[in-house]
This record gives structure tokens, C-alpha cells and sequence, in this order.
């Protein structure tokens, strides 16, 4: 039995295998004088993106099993976890092709960034997949302390140790709160496992306190604030705007990107397969209203780009939650579908940031000269801009109808109705960026150099899917449904 | 339905080439043998998707045909037995 755990896992197993001996040949090779120390985070980088894609087609060449548990129920493998490992793994891919000329241009010498990056990738990879409150906190905390590295990587910069330092400490004050709701859960209930905390709270097992019990609810309260942390939805969002902006722009990208997938997976699995209680759908009703709201006033007031973007990455959480807090086969749907034109708009959003960094682009009205210097670039960003408001035909529109169909669905009219309105007031701040570029008069030019080709055919992909996801969305509705369907029957 | 997807992602591909060389601000035809790679690989990813959304269908219809059954089973039944 254990042997096919392992077989199972092998996608895995292959990804921290390859990020070990990346981090040998890193610390071997960095610190030779025989070779004058190498600068070696460009060949760290190429190789972690090969053992990503190694592991993508390892992962994508098994026949996705109907359900298979593993290591005595602490993990599983459906589909669900299927294919948003397969979603995770393209995307830190796509953040690893948007840093390979990032290191060179910032001088900074950090290999330790792309082995932090797999490491938390594989940590990403079992938090899909956790079945247990034990595993899932040992992911989850895998994850974090990676991040908070990973944040402060670039050590010259007290921007980013600032951000490091906030990160670690507000991280850990929620990863403590996370751990005690999971020991309240196993105080009241005595399980850990999803599937037989599912029973209790479905009424097929009975416990001596009872699923209503008050323990069990501050427990589940906890485990909510500890994840609402983590995704950076409000009132739980302050540390976002600092840490987003203080930490490197590759971080920054990647935190934006990454995390997102695997903890909205994880709640998924925990809220709507095992706690499923209309008491916490309406925590989660407050949270959607509260980002949608604070993401869309608090941009207003930004000049900064990785600013503006932070509170744009927190309404659109808002965004998501519309169909996590539906608990609906239609809300699970369209959060997946939301996910993923979210993270195909982050992608490309961040991959001309990056472009442009090398100018030392920081300010929003930096953009000023970008429409007359490089049109096409300024076209690119002007699309994804209007993705990102919600404009039809564009993906981001899609998105959003989607979600916001979904509350219609399950009756929570008033989620719709502030999604609308927010959505509204959020075109102010992404056609300013459109207003910049090609109706004010730049206050200084800038020449722009031209991008590395990674970079320019990351932007062309990511670009064509959002401009054309109207015309053929099947594929992804199929995906969605399918995903929702092993989560729910 | 290949020779649709066939097309479509080889103009995908092309496309995507003629844009990354435009974004750079290089001539749209530098290193025609791009082109062609770019043509191939759309067009691979073209019939790849097109094959993959029939066999997700396939899946799909399976799943929810099996869904129905047990709750047929599950309710139909019941209720004939207290018509019996």
C-alpha cells in the first residue's frame, strides 16, 4: 500500500529532489574560489524552471485517479487537486520565465530566491492535496516561512527586511491562531480528518458536544481567521499593501500569483467539503463585501504601482469569495473560473512591471511616455487594464459574470449588487492608467529598453487568452465543472 | 473540427511570434525559423486542446449520468414504494 503512496507522489517527490540538488550545486559552486564564485542565480533559475516543467508533465502524463487517498488518509488525489496542481505549477513556471532577466537587472546575486520558490511550490503542492488539519498546517507553515525569506531577500534594501520582518510577524501571530482553531476542531470533535469531521458536521456521526457546539464554532472561527490572513482579505489585509511593495518585484509577482491557487483550493476542501454551516457562509458574506469595498476606495488613493496592485489583488479577492461563500456547485465553479482569469491577468500585469522596472518605473505616472515609446506595450497594458475593470468582451468580464451569476444562483442578491457597483467604482483607477499613457502630458520621457523574448512571449500568450477567452471558454467551464463535481458528490 | 483547430492554433502561434517581435521592436519576420516553430507548437496546442475538451465532455456526461442514476434510485424509489 505504502509503495503506491509513494508512486502517487511522484510528481512531488521529483520537484524537492530536483530543489535539493539545485540548492547543492548553488552552495557548492557560489562559495568556489577555484571557479572565482560563480554568479549562478541564472543557471539556478533555468534549471528550477526545467525540474517545473519536468514535474508538470510528470503530474499531466498520469491519468487523473477518480479519488485516491494516501498515507492513511492524510493526503488525497481527485480532480480537483488534479488540476490545480497542474494551475500552480504553470504559474510559478510563468513567475520563474518573468524573473530570469530580473536578477542580472537588479544586480542582485540571490539563488536562494528561485530554491525558496520551489520550496514553497512543493509546500503549495501538499496544501492542494491535505486531507487532514495536520498536514494542512504543516503545509501551510512550509509555505509561510518560505515566504518570509523570501520577502526579505534582497538584504541591501530596508524596504524589503521591513517587509520581511512585518510579514514574519503578523504570518506567525496568524499561523498561531490557525493552529489553535485546528486544536479546538480536534478538542470538540477528536478527528482531524476532513472526511470524518464531514460526518460529524453533517449529523451522520454523532460527538459528546455535538456539531453546534460553541467550541467547535470559535475553532472554525479561528481556522477562518487564519486563512482570511493568509489570502489578504479584509479586515485580515494590512499587511499586504507593505510587504507587496517592500518586497522584490519577482516577490511581489509571485505572492500575487501562487499563494492565491493553493490556499483558495485548501479553503475550498476545509469550508465546503468538511464544515459546510451556513454560520460561517455569512463571515465569509461580510469578508467578500468588506474587500470588494476597501480594494476598490483604498486604490483610489494610490500613485504607486505594486501599491495599487496589492489593493487590487484584495478586491479581487473579494471578487472570489462571491463564490466561495455561495457553497454552491455554480459558486465552486465560478470561484475556479475567477482564479484562473485572475491569475492569467496577475501574470501579465506583472511581466510588464518587470519590463519596465529596469527604467526604475515606480510611480503610476512613470507610464507617461510608454504610448508614444513602445505602443504596443502600452496597448498590452491598456487591455488587461480593461480586463482587469470588468469590461466586456474581455476575460475579466467573463469572470466577473460568472461570480456574480453564481450569488444571483444561490439568492444573495446583495453580494451581486455591491460586486456591480464596486466593480464600477474600480474603472477609475485601472482607465487611469490608460488616462496616463495616453492623454497627459508626460512630466519626464522615458526611453524604455526593450523586454527579453521570455518575458515578450509570456506577455503575447497570457494577452491572447484574455482578449479571446470569450470565444471559446468550453475547455475551462468543462475543467471547472468537472473539478467542483468531485468536490461536492 | 482538427483542420479548424489545426488552423486556429497555428495563427495563434504566428500571432504570438509576430507580437513578441513586435513588443521588442525588432522586424516582424526576424529569424523566420521562430515563425515556423511558433506555427507547429500552436498548432500541436490547438489539436491537444481540441482533443482534450472532447474527452472532458465524455468524462463529464459519465460523471452526471452516474449522479443521476443514484439519486434516481435514491428518491424514485422511495416514492413508489409508498404509492405501493
Amino acid at each position: 500500500m505504502f509503495e503506491h503512496d509513494f508512486l502517487a507522489l511522484f510528481p512531488e517527490i521529483f520537484l524537492i529532489n530536483a530543489t535539493i540538488i539545485l540548492l547543492i550545486y548553488g552552495v557548492v559552486f557560489s562559495t568556489s574560489k577555484k571557479y572565482d564564485y560563480p554568479p549562478l542565480v541564472c543557471n539556478v533559475s533555468w534549471l528550477g524552471l526545467l525540474s517545473v516543467l519536468i514535474t508538470i508533465l510528470l503530474l499531466a502524463s498520469s491519468t487523473p485517479l477518480t479519488v485516491a487517498n494516501l498515507f492513511y488518509n492524510n493526503l488525497i488525489i481527485d480532480h480537483f487537486t488534479y488540476f490545480c496542481q497542474i494551475f500552480l505549477l504553470v504559474s510559478t513556471a510563468s513567475t520563474i520565465v518573468m524573473c530570469l532577466g530580473y536578477f542580472k537587472e537588479e544586480s542582485l546575486n540571490a539563488f536562494e530566491s528561485i530554491i525558496l520558490i520551489l520550496l514553497s511550490t512543493c509546500s503549495m503542492l501538499f496544501m492542494i492535496s491535505a486531507y487532514d488539519l495536520i498536514a494542512m498546517y504543516l503545509a501551510i507553515e512550509l509555505q509561510s516561512l518560505c515566504f518570509y525569506v523570501i520577502a526579505a531577500s534582497k538584504r541591501d534594501s530596508e524596504f524589503s527586511t521591513e517587509a520581511g520582518l512585518k510579514y514574519f510577524i503578523l504570518g506567525a501571530f496568524s499561523s498561531g491562531i490557525l493552529l489553535f482553531g485546528c486544536s479546538m476542531i480536534y478538542g470538540f470533535t477528536g478527528v482531524t480528518n476532513f472526511e470524518e469531521l464531514a460526518k460529524i458536521f453533517t449529523g451522520y456521526e454523532i460527538t459528546l458536544f455535538g456539531a453546534q457546539s460553541s467550541g467547535i464554532f470559535m475553532g472554525i472561527l479561528f481556522i477562518a481567521v487564519g486563512f482570511l490572513f493568509k489570502i489578504t482579505a479584509v479586515p485580515f489585509h494590512m499587511w499586504a499593501p507593505d510587504v507587496y511593495e517592500g518586497s522584490p518585484t519577482l516577490v511581489t509577482a509571485f505572492f500575487s500569483i501562487a499563494p492565491k491557487i493553493s490556499i483558495l483550493a485548501n479553503m475550498v476542501r476545509v469550508f465546503i467539503y468538511s464544515f459546510y454551516d451556513p454560520t460561517w457562509q455569512q463571515l465569509f458574506f461580510f469578508c467578500s463585501i468588506a474587500s470588494m469595498i476597501l480594494g476598490a476606495l483604498a486604490a483610489m488613493a494610490q500613485n504607486k504601482v505594486k501599491r495599487l496592485l496589492a489593493y487590487s489583488s484584495i478586491g479581487h479577492v473579494g471578487y472570489l469569495f462571491i463564490g466561495f461563500s455561495c457553497g454552491t456547485i455554480e459558486g465552486i465553479q465560478s470561484l475556479l473560473i475567477g482564479v484562473f482569469i485572475y491569475v492569467l491577468m496577475t501574470i501579465n500585469v506583472f511581466a510588464i512591471v518587470l519590463a519596465l522596472r529596469q527604467n526604475r518605473f515606480k510611480y503610476i505616472a512613470d507610464l507617461g511616455a510608454l504610448a508614444k515609446t513602445n505602443p504596443i506595450l502600452a496597448i498590452t497594458l491598456s487591455i488587461t487594464m480593461f480586463s482587469y475593470a470588468g469590461i466586456p468582451p474581455l476575460a475579466g468580464f467573463c469572470s466577473k459574470f460568472y461570480l456574480f451569476f453564481a450569488a444571483l444562483g444561490c439568492g444573495a442578491y446583495l453580494l451581486a449588487l455591491i460586486g456591480v457597483v464596486t466593480s464600477v467604482i474600480s474603472c477609475f483607477y485601472y482607465i487611469r492608467f490608460v488616462k496616463i499613457m495616453y492623454f497627459d502630458t508626460p512630466k519626464k520621457w522615458i526611453l524604455y529598453k526593450p523586454m527579453d523574448r521570455e518575458k515578450s512571449l509570456l506577455l503575447a500568450i497570457t494577452l491572447f487568452l484574455i482578449s479571446f477567452f470569450f470565444l471559446y471558454p468550453s475547455p475551462l467551464f468543462l475543467v471547472s465543472h468537472q473539478m467542483a463535481l468531485s468536490l461536492c458528490l | 473540427m482538427v483542420a479548424t483547430a489545426t488552423m486556429v492554433g497555428a495563427i495563434m502561434g504566428l500571432s504570438c511570434q509576430f507580437y513578441s517581435n513586435a513588443v521588442r521592436k525588432l522586424p516582424l519576420m526576424r529569424h523566420p525559423w521562430e515563425h515556423v516553430l511558433a506555427i507547429g507548437l500552436g498548432a500541436g496546442f490547438g489539436n491537444a486542446v481540441a482533443s482534450w475538451e472532447v474527452r472532458l465532455q465524455e468524462d463529464l456526461d459519465k460523471k452526471l449520468s452516474e449522479v443521476q442514476t443514484a439519486n434516481n434510485k435514491r428518491y424514485i424509489g422511495t416514492m413508489r414504494a409508498v404509492e405501493d
